[in-house]
């Protein structure tokens, strides 16, 4: 236990190094919150409201949305696509393996404490504004306790494919941003951070029956909403843990095949 | 004249990081800085076809000389002039006619063939069809360049590398060649190649050839005129010979003995030699060749001293400078022309 | 003439140098070009469910959004590697060389690191106007053909001048060029939408401080004859062509000033 912990405090001792790195960050996801609110406003127009599958949903909703999707988003941070490219670009890798530490459990660690790190900086002031100036909603405290369990499911969801992903590099004989860059486009959307699955023409929707992007942010964010009644929040919940357990027996999957090639060609 | 620099001055001002942590404080606001004179007062000419070494120590100002004869760098003070310009102020015209190497890094173009570097220099500016085919048949000779064209320059080897670079700067006939440590780290075969190119091109085409390096070796070989410069300021402006005989005087021979027992040198001293000094086997024996030569030492220790090795380490640079410096701090700038 | 073959022989060389990575060469652009498809796609979601954003149609969205991809995509073919690099190429020592030689050193270096990455925008731009010109009812007259072309030619010097300016600044700093290039980033992402849905305060900052509404939306409304939504005065509609070369001749005068520090201080 101890060389995680010990890895999770030296990525948020970082904090101090990344000063203007955060104060840039955090202004760019402010900005990145205007725009969305502005846009939402601007699309619901006069009436400021619209009608969807989960009921009617009016501006202070879709402002509460777009706050809760930043502070996922947060939630989300990693540096582990870099870190992983890197050590196995540099064969360091073969040295990670060795150590008596679980290599998994160590970017997860590293990841915790980037998120704690940025978590400070940039998540508490876009939630601050949004409570000040944008009126967001709050959940009841049985539907607040059931969005806290499904965040802890959204931000591991993400970690295994992210984690798996990285773990490309063992095959791919390009820069990681290709494979970081695509899986962040494309989960964005799919996930629904941005719009709201309400929107999705069928099709899309039927795709994301079968995708966990959904999970990490649509659902998450319809149970803080209240737009899911109980019965439903359970079976979002066991659909997240499935996720998280298919994913990383597949994360363990590519790791042992990654692993496999190194020892057998070098690396 | 084709190069003077009279009274060329260049100062940096280095930013001094103040200790502690209400030092680090202060500097948020308003800093303190060091004055860093990398050239001070430097006046010299040089005449067309000259080869003129510029030696110095790491540091002594010699690369910022050469940047502000490349026009890369605006001096503080003092004139500077280049076949007639002033460098930083007519950069493009004055880049026509000059050549640049420098030892540590390439001007070449790092993934595609030799040939293709060749090629985009030519381009570049604007060889003619003659010139750049005469160019490329007397290089190659020379250089043993053919072999090499085909590849690219990563590909080479830093001998290799070197000679291609030389070749790519003499391309275009420049008028003067500035080289800033062109054969650090080369072995002596190639070393050999490159000095014979220099001193083919300097005979066919009178180009005038500014080297700045601390290997004695090239000085020798190629330089009939030295300029020694350290922390800024010239200490030496004139033969090699003068230099040598002014200045170079001092050798050590170094032996190493079979037994570590203490040997009686004292007979030594009386010949001429100046310090002795001896460690368990290794023996070093300074002594300056006006005195007394080290065919008179060896031959008394050869007899005397029952010895595994020796080697004769003649003046090196550095103590030159030295001795230079001691004595240009008692007299003013000494020049044996 | 001789000048411009030299510059593509540079330019050339760079792209052989990048082509003997096959798989690299190929996704570069593309990642950017799908990441690019993906937004669109969303907007078109957003669009089909609500119709207009404040006056626009989804394919007058396009326009918008086209302009500043193309713009982008032409003015970073040249730019965005030197630019975003130049403090590296410093430090190699490659400036100096640079310097050296009896040429223009910013034509120099945009010759010399023109990068295909940029090629997906472009491309993708290209496909988009197609499409877009196909179904937006312009009425095509020699004076509106003639504004495109100039319009184009204003919005990819004002991207050079952000992306000249930012680089510029590597002569006097040493922090990484995502600091510099902050303000920027967050202005293209602003623009992407009719600046009409923001606040008076974000119109006037995108107009008359980093005015990057002159890349797409003020040529839009002329070309779409969207006279409804004049913000300022009309005549703002044709500034596009001046405020471009106002700005590059600025950040033109920010980079000399950045060299002449060069050559005294020797970094």
């Amino acid at each position: 236990m101890r060389p995680y912990i010990e890895q999770l405090k030296n990525v948020f001792k970082q904090e101090i190094t990344y000063r203007a790195d955060s104060l840039l960050n955090m202004i760019s996801g402010i900005l990145f919150l205007l725009v969305q609110i502005y846009i939402w406003r601007a699309l619901m127009g006069a009436t400021g409201q619209v009608s969807t599958s989960a009921g009617v949903i009016d501006t202070r909703d879709m402002a509460t949305y777009v706050v809760i999707s930043s502070v996922i988003s947060v939630l989300l941070s990693t540096t582990i696509f870099e870190i992983i490219d890197d050590r196995i670009r540099t064969g360091q890798i073969a040295m990670d393996i060795l150590k008596p530490v679980n290599f998994q459990a160590l970017m997860f660690s590293t990841t915790i404490g980037t998120v704690l790190r940025r978590s400070f900086s940039e998540l508490l002031p876009v939630l601050l504004i949004g409570i000040i100036f944008f009126h967001i909603k709050f959940p009841s405290l049985e539907n607040f306790l059931f969005f806290l369990i499904a965040v802890s499911c959204s931000v591991l969801i993400n970690f295994f494919i992210t984690y798996g992903i990285a773990l490309f590099a063992f095959w791919y004989p390009a820069p990681s941003w290709h494979w970081s860059r695509l899986y962040r486009d494309l989960m964005r959307f799919l996930s629904g951070s941005l719009i709201p699955l309400w929107f999705f023409p069928s099709i899309l929707v039927q795709l994301s029956q079968f995708l966990p992007f959904k999970h990490i942010f649509f659902t998450t964010i319809s149970i803080y909403l209240g737009r899911v009644d109980r019965g439903e929040i359970v079976l979002i919940l066991l659909q997240q843990i499935f996720w998280i357990v298919s994913l990383y027996g597949l994360a363990e999957l590519i790791w042992r095949q990654g692993i496999r090639k190194l020892v057998i060609q070098g690396g | 004249m084709v190069i003077r620099v009279e009274n060329l001055t260049k100062v940096f001002k280095q930013r001094k990081g103040r200790v502690g942590i209400l030092g680090a404080f202060r500097d948020l606001g308003k800093r303190e800085y060091k004055i860093i004179k990398a050239v001070d007062n430097v006046s010299f000419s040089i005449r067309e076809g000259e080869i003129v070494g510029y030696i110095g120590p790491n540091g002594a100002g010699k690369s910022t000389t050469m940047k502000m004869l490349g026009g890369i760098l605006v001096p503080t003070s003092g004139i500077i002039e280049v076949n007639g310009l002033v460098p930083h102020k007519n950069r493009k015209e004055n880049a026509k006619h000059i050549g640049v190497v420098f030892g540590q890094r390439t001007s070449l173009w790092w993934d595609i063939p030799l040939s293709e570097s060749f090629s985009l220099q030519r381009q570049i500016y604007r060889i003619p069809e003659k010139t750049y085919q005469e160019n490329m048949r007397i290089f190659s000779d020379i250089l043993d360049l053919d072999k090499l064209l085909h590849a690219p320059v990563r590909q080479l080897s830093l001998g290799q590398r070197m000679r291609a670079d030389i070749a790519c700067a003499l391309l275009h006939n420049p008028s003067i060649v500035y080289l800033d440590e062109p054969t650090i780290g080369l072995d002596v075969v190639v070393k050999e190649s490159i000095r014979t190119f220099i001193r083919e091109m300097n005979n066919l085409r009178s180009t005038t050839v500014l080297l700045a390096t601390h290997d004695m070796s090239d000085v020798e070989k190629l330089c009939s005129r030295v300029i020694v410069i350290n922390q800024g300021q010239i200490m030496y402006d004139g033969s090699l010979d003068k230099l040598r005989n002014t200045y170079g005087n001092e050798e050590i021979i170094v032996l190493q003995t079979i037994s570590p027992e203490p040997v009686e040198l004292s007979y030594l001293k009386t010949i001429g030699v100046s310090a002795i000094e001896q460690n368990n086997n290794n023996i070093s024996i300074r002594y300056n060749r006006n005195n007394v030569n080290s065919t008179a030492i060896l031959g008394w220790l050869m007899q005397n001293v029952k010895l595994v090795d020796f080697k004769v380490k003649e003046a090196q640079i550095e103590d030159m400078i030295r001795v230079l410096y001691k004595g240009f701090s008692n007299k003013n700038q000494i020049s044996g022309n | 003439m001789e000048l411009f073959k030299i510059c593509l022989h540079l330019s050339n060389t760079y792209l052989k140098g990048k082509m003997e990575h096959r798989l690299q060469f190929i996704m570069d652009p593309l990642v950017n070009a799908i990441g690019y498809t993906i937004s669109y796609v969303g907007i078109w979601i957003l669009l089909s469910n609500f119709g207009t954003i404040r006056g626009w149609t989804f394919w007058e969205m396009m326009l918008l959004a086209n302009l500043n991809l193309f713009a982008y995509g032409f003015a970073g073919y040249f730019f965005y590697v030197p630019m975003v690099y130049l403090g590296t190429i410093i430090q190699r020592g490659n400036f100096d060389n640079i310097m050296l030689k009896p040429m223009n050193t910013l034509l120099y270096l945009i010759s010399s690191y023109s990068d295909n990455m940029l090629w997906g925008h472009m491309g993708l731009s290209v496909v988009l106007f197609i499409f877009t010109f196909a179904n937006l009812a312009i009425e095509w007259t020699i004076t509106k053909v003639a504004f495109l072309i100039l319009t184009l030619i204003g919005a990819i010097l004002i991207h050079i001048a952000a992306l000249l300016a930012a680089g510029s600044l590597s002569f006097w700093t040493n922090t990484p060029n995502s600091y510099r290039d902050a303000i920027f980033q967050n202005a293209r992402y602003f623009i992407t939408y009719p600046i009409s849905i923001y606040g008076k305060a974000i119109q006037v900052l995108l107009t008359f401080v980093v005015p990057f509404a002159f890349i797409n939306f003020y040529p839009a409304q002329y070309l779409l004859s969207k006279s409804s939504d004049m913000l300022f005065h009309p005549a703002l509609q044709f500034g596009t062509p001046i405020i471009g070369i106002v700005l590059f001749y600025s950040s033109y005068r920010l980079w000399e000033a950045g060299v002449n520090h060069y050559e005294s201080t020797g970094s």
